[in-house]
């Protein structure tokens, strides 16, 4: 199973550079949603292992499964609120650039 | 009803008064006295003691911008009481607040009276609620009548509500007069619960409210800072005294396990002193020392309450308050509480000898200070107020003897008396606009015939006229002491010839004082005395019966009332019982001699010099005696050896503690210190704050990496 899991771990660590290094808030909560799907990869690939150890099938082991359901859910609305957030901070500053927007500079 | 379930009534009925006058009605009825629209609030009102005019002198910057209560209190303190020449608007709402007021205590003397014709009966005992729990403490709030507290509660309420009855013709002309009356009926309801709870707890709830009432009454005329002064004097000598009360209390409780008196009396009552306590905190213990640890702080708590020797020094200065209140409070009763603590307790100071004679020692002391002291005051109410110390020296010095029955003769005598002499000096003052001083009296035997018969009669008692109330019971305590003397001799020789001399003394100073009130040249010949009041004349007049025929119908030969009444309560010291008849007869005989002649001596040397020898004093006073007559006025630098040892190292340490305790380490470093290391620290912190959101969200994942290192570091260590 360990393709999944490096598949996974590559995914979140791609999603996780965006996040940190890029500067277009876009591309960040893109970058984010593929952060919440290399966990959901990992979620489905640790169900699969355990599944198959206790009875030979995925089914018998939900959880992992359950869990990528409420990410993804829970996702749809997180980027919901996060494209409504980047449009306002657009129409008041013009600019969706993270170095201009340092209004918590302390 | 039978009169046990009605005990609550007696303390409660001043308590009613109190809140009616303090509280629901007396302020109104004031307005409205005052002529002042009575939906007016408490403040800004500016002029309503327009109708006291022409009294300001000097004094009107504080007329203004008060609450409308008290604060032309201040033009009575010096413009004068007068006869009616400057009275409020309206005296009628005065009439209904000084009605309220005597009916509060009037009521208790007559429920006291009910439940005192009980006594003989057996005790009453009224227990209202149980007022906490704590550990092995239970203290219910208990009222009990034996013959001790009946006796006390008489007088008590009998002098009480006369005194209530001389403060309207008193006091009525002062813009504060419902204040006046509800603080003296709050006084009531304390001194009441000090004298009838039956345990030392409810004692001391009352013992702490006289206190305050004292404070409150002795600076009534607040806008005078002397006043203040004295009211706080009080207040802080008495908390010393209280100090040592508490810790008597917690000497008791430990020993006891309980702080009524019945507990008490069956833990301590008749014990041998030389036993050793069996367990708890005093366990190993001989009893004796622990009984005199308690006897010892109980007595330094009466000390303070009862002025004696060190904590005397408040009374005099108490003087400030209004004359009723000296009478009443500072000459009659509250003063009498330490008396009363001791007599209540009877049954531990007989057990604890070297505490009854330090108290014999003591008292005598303090009777012969205060009466030296009492030679060279001009201020009428200083010499009475040095007079009670005196007295209140022999009450305790009849107490020392355990001959408990004689102090307590002393008590009440010495509260018809004194209170008599107090009011009938009320009198004087009120009737010459608030002279004090009695070198600008004189000559008022021709101007003020009644009161200066009243006033007499009350000075021959104190002086010790045979056949008045204080003769008998003065007596009394100088026979019991000669006859200790006799017996146990030591220090009682000593105490008996304080005794008889201040005995003496006392004859002299109060003939003094009579001598230069009464009579010789008026001071001012053209003055014009006001017409005493028939409020201020009754209880002067009935004070003036009592202080006739008080002690011969208590304590005489004639009538042994009191020590018969209270003969089934006394606990006496195994002694007593090997006592030689024959020679306490012979003894009290020769000790009543004595203090006749020495009366005689007094009165007759102080009459012959103030009558007819002025100019030898005068000489004696500016020649040979002036140091002992500058010492003696100056009140023998007690006062200022105060200051010096107790009040200003107290006041240095206090101000040394808020230097540098205060200020420096709490102030400093933890308030200041702590918000200046907080700021700081911001200042450093703030830097890390770019406002930049990848940096913000570069410092989480390398925490997160922190903590997932972390808990992957215990995972691997199990």
């Amino acid at each position: 199973m360990t393709p999944y899991l490096v598949l996974s771990a590559a995914v979140f660590s791609i999603g996780a550079f965006g996040v940190l290094a890029r500067r277009n808030l876009l591309i960040v909560l893109m970058s984010l949603e593929l952060m919440l799907n290399g966990v959901n990869l990992a979620l489905t690939g640790f169900s699969r292992i355990h599944g198959s150890a206790a009875s030979g099938g995925a089914a018998a082991a939900p959880h992992g499964q359950v869990f990528v359901l409420m990410v993804m859910a829970v996702a749809a609305a997180e980027v919901a609120v996060g494209l409504a957030l980047v449009i306002a901070i657009f129409r008041t500053r013009q600019t969706v650039d993270t170095a201009d927007i340092s209004l918590l500079k302390g | 009803m039978h009169p046990e379930s009605l005990l609550w009534l007696i303390p409660a009925a001043p308590l009613f008064g109190f809140l009616l006058n303090g509280w629901l009605v007396g302020p109104r009825l004031q307005r409205i006295a005052l002529g002042q629209p009575a939906s007016a609030g408490g403040h800004g009102q500016g002029g309503h003691d327009h109708g006291h005019g022409g009294h300001d002198h000097g004094h009107g910057g504080h007329d203004h911008g008060h609450g409308a209560h008290d604060h032309g209190a201040h033009d009575h303190d010096h413009g004068g009481h007068g006869g009616g020449h400057h009275g409020p608007a309206n005296v009628g709402p005065l009439a209904a607040i000084g009605a309220i007021a005597v009916a509060g205590p009037l009521l208790a003397f007559v429920l006291s009276v009910l439940s005192v014709l009980q006594v003989p009966n057996g005790a009453l005992h009224q227990i209202l609620w149980s007022w906490f729990q704590t550990g092995g403490l239970d203290v219910s709030f208990g009222l009990q009548v034996d013959a001790l507290t009946g006796v006390m509660l008489l007088f008590v309420t009998g002098i009480g509500t006369l005194i209530h009855l001389y403060s309207f013709g008193y006091m009525h002309h002062d813009p504060g007069f419902y204040r006046f009356v509800s603080y003296l009926n709050l006084f009531m309801f304390s001194m009441l619960c000090l004298i009838l709870g039956d345990s030392l707890l409810v004692l001391f709830l009352g013992w702490e409210g006289v206190g305050l009432c004292s404070y409150l009454l002795i600076g009534y005329w607040f806008e005078d800072l002397a006043n203040v002064d004295a009211g706080r004097k009080a207040f802080v000598v008495n908390r010393i005294g209280d100090f040592a009360f508490i810790v008597g209390m917690f000497t008791l409780f430990g020993l006891a396990g309980g702080l009524d008196y019945a507990t008490l009396e069956a833990a301590i009552a008749n014990a041998n002193p030389a036993s050793i306590v069996p367990a708890g905190p005093f366990a190993g213990w001989t009893l004796g020392a622990v009984l005199t640890l308690a006897a010892g702080s109980l007595f330094v708590g009466a000390t303070g309450k009862s002025a004696q020797i060190p904590l005397y020094v408040w009374l005099p200065d108490a003087m400030a308050g209004p004359t009723p209140v000296s009478a009443l409070i500072h000459a009659a009763t509250m003063v009498t509480a330490g008396v009363y603590l001791i007599a209540r307790l009877d049954f531990l100071f007989a057990l604890t000898p070297l505490v009854t004679q330090t108290i014999g020692v003591v008292a005598a002391c303090t009777a012969l200070l205060a009466a030296l002291i009492a030679f060279a005051q001009y201020d009428i109410k200083k010499v009475l107020a040095y007079s009670t110390v005196s007295q209140l020296g022999f009450m305790f010095a009849g107490m020392s003897t355990t001959f408990w029955v004689s102090g307590l003769f002393h008590v009440i005598t010495h509260a018809f008396f004194k209170a008599l002499l107090f009011l009938g000096a009320g009198a004087i003052i009120h009737a010459l606009d608030n002279e004090q001083d009695v070198r600008k009296m004189g000559g008022l035997w021709k101007d003020m015939r009644v009161e200066s018969v009243l006033f007499l009669i009350g000075s021959a008692a104190l002086a010790g006229v045979p056949g008045l109330a204080g003769f008998w019971s003065k007596d009394e305590v100088i026979g019991n002491v000669f006859v200790l003397a006799q017996v146990q001799g030591g220090s009682w020789w000593f105490v008996f010839g304080v005794l008889l001399l201040t005995a003496g003394l006392t004859a002299f100073y109060t003939t003094r004082l009579v001598m230069l009130t009464f009579f010789g040249a008026p001071h001012d010949p053209h003055r014009h005395p006001h017409k005493t009041h028939w409020t201020m004349l009754v209880p002067l007049i009935v004070l003036a019966t009592l202080s006739v025929v008080g002690g011969l119908a208590l304590g005489s030969p004639a009538s042994h009332l009191l020590a018969t009444f209270t003969e089934p309560i006394w606990t006496v010291p195994a002694w007593h019982h090997e006592i030689d008849h024959a020679v306490e007869h012979s003894a009290h005989q020769t000790a009543m001699a004595l203090s006749i002649a020495v009366a005689t001596l007094g009165i007759g040397l102080s009459a012959f010099l103030y009558g007819s020898r002025r100019a030898l004093l005068a000489d004696f006073v500016a020649g040979a005696g002036k140091p002992l007559f500058q010492a003696a006025s100056h009140k023998f630098y007690v006062d200022e050896l105060y200051d010096a040892v107790v009040v200003r190292p107290t006041a240095w340490l206090a101000q040394a503690l808020f230097v540098v305790i205060d200020r420096g380490a709490i102030d400093g470093v933890l308030v200041t210190g702590s918000a200046l290391g907080a700021s700081g620290l911001g200042v450093v912190l703030r830097r890390v704050h770019t406002g930049v959101l990848n940096a913000a969200t570069t410092a989480m994942a390398l925490g997160a990496v922190v903590i997932l290192a972390y808990l992957g570091w215990q995972v691997a260590n199990g």
